[in-house]
């Protein structure tokens, strides 16, 4: 949904990337500094128009072989997604279809929502071990006109490596800043942001941390911008930030993703927002989850809690997204898909009070600024 | 004869011990309006295909969502029955194509046991009661006096009587909730054997549940289950703080819960968490919320039979 004073509509995906656009020679970091980096080359952050900060579009949520999720041998859970079985996995039954998004026809069906409610940019958290597809974003972009930036870095332990253990925080620094320098699996496909790093904390493990301290190395070296899938629960989250700063990384470009309720504790947000981060608010408009639908919370909730950090002064400190990561919530299988924000989430938003110029604060100025990188410090 | 009253007989309380549902509609074809925009009225018109799902769920009008019919039933009560239910409180009225007939045959299908409802105003009250046709009397603001008053005579002989959740708002011309149990009690009609629909709405406002409570109502707590969103201003979580601050009063007797179908959406075969989400994750969730076992059985099955038992004095 644009706000009143609609921004100038973005600058469409070209086709063929510019010469400029090309990755760095390896070994070099590239000054990308107050660029975005997007699947197809750095743009102007002025270009993006409004932004979903937190989506997934090609991923494969589906546990490793090597850590596997209870359930997902038996037949019920290799059953396509349908009515058959919807209030199942809603509810959260084991499905092998609904952790995954592969379709490239569809998804662009789905993207679509978003771009014609008023969207211009899709920040595409799946990382390693997510089934991270950089071909598939490029050519996403390029069809439909959006805007992508694409995700490095690891997810949640249940989804680290089998090897994680072993692997040093300079091995995974490299890893990180390689995708960033260099592009994705031998694409040339840069990811843009390094995120969704994985951080369940209570308690938080070594591998965590090492993931953490290896994501704000390699911010620091290249200027990247980080986001959390949590980052911690609770006062945890202080500690990471503490292991980024010991890392060099600029917290002002690291976003707190899932903030769900932070909004309700406001003197607990107000520290943390203290140590100059933003935070998310994300999984918006979900149907189901694997653990069901009954919570102590909800969108609404959520809504009263943005509130809240706006009345304390906040609000340039927020971003959102819907987190769209089973097939559950596209619209094409009963879902809110990509465009719940535009069409049910922020106008409710504002009929609950918050002024409507703080739309354009939320998904335009404070995305480009978070996304925009940062001079590389090698 | 035994006391309650469902759509193929008279029964024993008894026979009723299981999960139940106080207010669901079974078979009914309700109000849906589109509205004017083409848009609006295509997809209103559009078969309910899973595509359709999400938009239907945050409120956008289509025909086949409003049309509960009895195969819908028949596929929601039987998931109900494999989740433990036993018992189901209809309360469709006449005007939204109320079907005794079909709703005798589900419960002769499907073996859970259906007590339907007579609404006021809708013809005379009397014989419509009974084995075999309604065991419950629902009163909304919009039956006249003369109707009200045969509901009120009706209940001071133990008939068990719903108000309308219309009551808790402004009813222009017609008396507030308080007044009107005050007309009841002044009618003779013991204050078990009322039931406040849509106390729901009140989950935020605790002082104004126990006034209700205190007057020993019972208090019907609809529409759980439902996918929340933006939208939802009272949560099934809302719901479930409110009744445990219900029971830590003591008022744990007069608590009723219903899922509240009205719409296909809200149907398992649809999605929905259906009349199953009561037995398999409400009342679980109840003890999270620190209601006991003896609180939620109450809350799940007894409560809700001893409502409709006409022999309460």
């Amino acid at each position: 949904m644009s706000s009143p004073a609609a921004p100038a509509p973005h600058a469409v995906v070209p086709s063929v990337p510019a010469p400029a656009a090309a990755p760095a020679p390896a070994g070099a970091v590239p000054n990308l500094a107050g660029r975005v980096l997007t699947v197809v080359g750095p743009v102007d952050p002025a270009v993006l128009g409004e932004v979903s900060m937190h989506e997934h579009v090609f991923l494969d949520i589906v546990r490793p072989a090597h850590n596997p999720r209870p359930g997902y041998d038996a037949p019920a859970a290799r059953e396509p997604l349908g009515l058959h079985n919807l209030a199942e996995v809603r509810a959260g039954a084991v499905s092998l279809a609904n952790d995954r998004l592969g379709d490239p026809e569809l998804m662009a069906r789905e993207v679509g929502a978003f771009r014609a409610a008023g969207g211009g940019t899709l920040v595409e958290l799946s990382n390693l071990g997510l089934g991270r597809d950089a071909e598939a974003l490029r050519r996403l972009s390029r069809a439909s006109g959006l805007h992508v930036v694409m995700g490095a870095g690891w997810y949640e332990r249940e989804f680290h490596p089998a090897d994680m253990h072993e692997r040093g925080v300079e091995e995974l620094t490299e890893t990180i800043v390689r995708d960033i320098v260099e592009g994705v699996d031998g694409t040339g496909i840069r990811a843009g942001i390094i995120g969704e790093v994985g951080v369940d904390g209570n308690p938080l493990t070594e591998n965590e941390l090492k993931s953490v301290r290896a994501s704000g190395r390699a911010a620091r070296i290249t200027g990247a911008p980080i986001s959390f899938h949590r980052g911690g629960a609770g006062e945890e989250q202080h500690r990471v930030l503490d292991v980024l700063e010991e890392e060099g990384a600029d917290l002002s470009r690291v976003v707190m993703g899932h903030a769900g309720t932070v909004g309700e504790d406001v003197p607990f947000a107000r520290r943390l927002l203290a140590r100059g981060v933003s935070v998310e608010f994300d999984f918006l408009g979900t149907t189901g989850s694997p653990w069901g639908t009954l919570f102590p919370f909800t969108d609404r909730t959520v809504a009263r809690g943005i509130l809240n950090l706006v009345e304390d002064g906040h609000a340039e400190r927020i971003v959102l997204g819907h987190d769209v990561c089973q097939a559950i919530q596209l619209a094409a299988f009963g879902g809110h898909g990509y465009g719940y924000l535009h069409r049910h989430f922020l106008p409710e938003l504002v009929r609950m009070g918050l002024d409507p110029a703080l739309l354009r604060t939320f998904l335009v100025e404070n995305p480009a600024r978070l996304l925009s990188f940062g001079a590389p410090r090698p | 004869m035994p006391p309650i009253a469902t759509v193929t007989a008279a029964l024993e309380a008894d026979a009723l011990w299981g999960a139940s549902s106080a207010g669901e509609h079974l078979v009914a074809t309700l109000p849906s309006d589109p509205g004017e925009r083409a848009t609006d009225v295509f997809f209103h018109e559009a078969p309910l295909s899973i595509d359709r799902l999400g938009d239907a769920m945050l409120g956008r009008a289509n025909r086949e969502d409003a049309t509960l019919t009895g195969d819908t039933a028949a596929a929601e009560l039987e998931d109900f029955a494999e989740a433990g239910g036993v018992l189901v409180v209809e309360l469709s009225s006449l005007a939204v194509g109320a079907d005794l007939a079909a709703r005798a045959g589900l419960e002769a299908a499907g073996g859970v046991r259906i007590v339907a409802s007579a609404h006021a105003g809708e013809g005379p009250l009397a014989p419509r009661l009974g084995a075999g046709r309604a065991g419950v009397v629902v009163l909304g603001p919009g039956a006249g006096p003369e109707a009200r008053e045969e509901a009120f005579g009706l209940a001071a002989r133990g008939v068990p009587l719903m108000l309308d959740a219309a009551w808790l708002g402004e009813a222009p011309g017609a008396p507030g909730l308080h007044e009107l149990l005050d007309d009841a009690a002044a009618a003779g009609v013991p204050s078990d054997r009322l039931a406040v629909l849509g106390a729901r709405s009140l989950a935020h406002r605790p002082d104004a549940l126990a006034e209700l409570a205190a007057r020993g109502v019972y208090l019907h707590f609809g529409s759980l289950g439902r996918i929340p969103s933006v939208y939802t201003e009272v949560s099934d979580h809302d719901v479930a703080v409110a009744l445990a601050a219900l029971v830590e009063a003591g008022h744990g007797e007069r608590l009723l819960l219903a899922a509240g179908l009205d719409r296909r959406h809200a149907l398992r075969a649809y999605g929905g968490h259906g009349l199953g989400f009561l037995p398999r994750q409400f009342l679980p969730y109840l003890g999270f919320v620190g209601i006991g076992a003896d609180a939620a059985r109450a809350l799940a099955s007894e409560n809700l039979v001893r409502f409709l038992d006409w022999s309460r004095p």
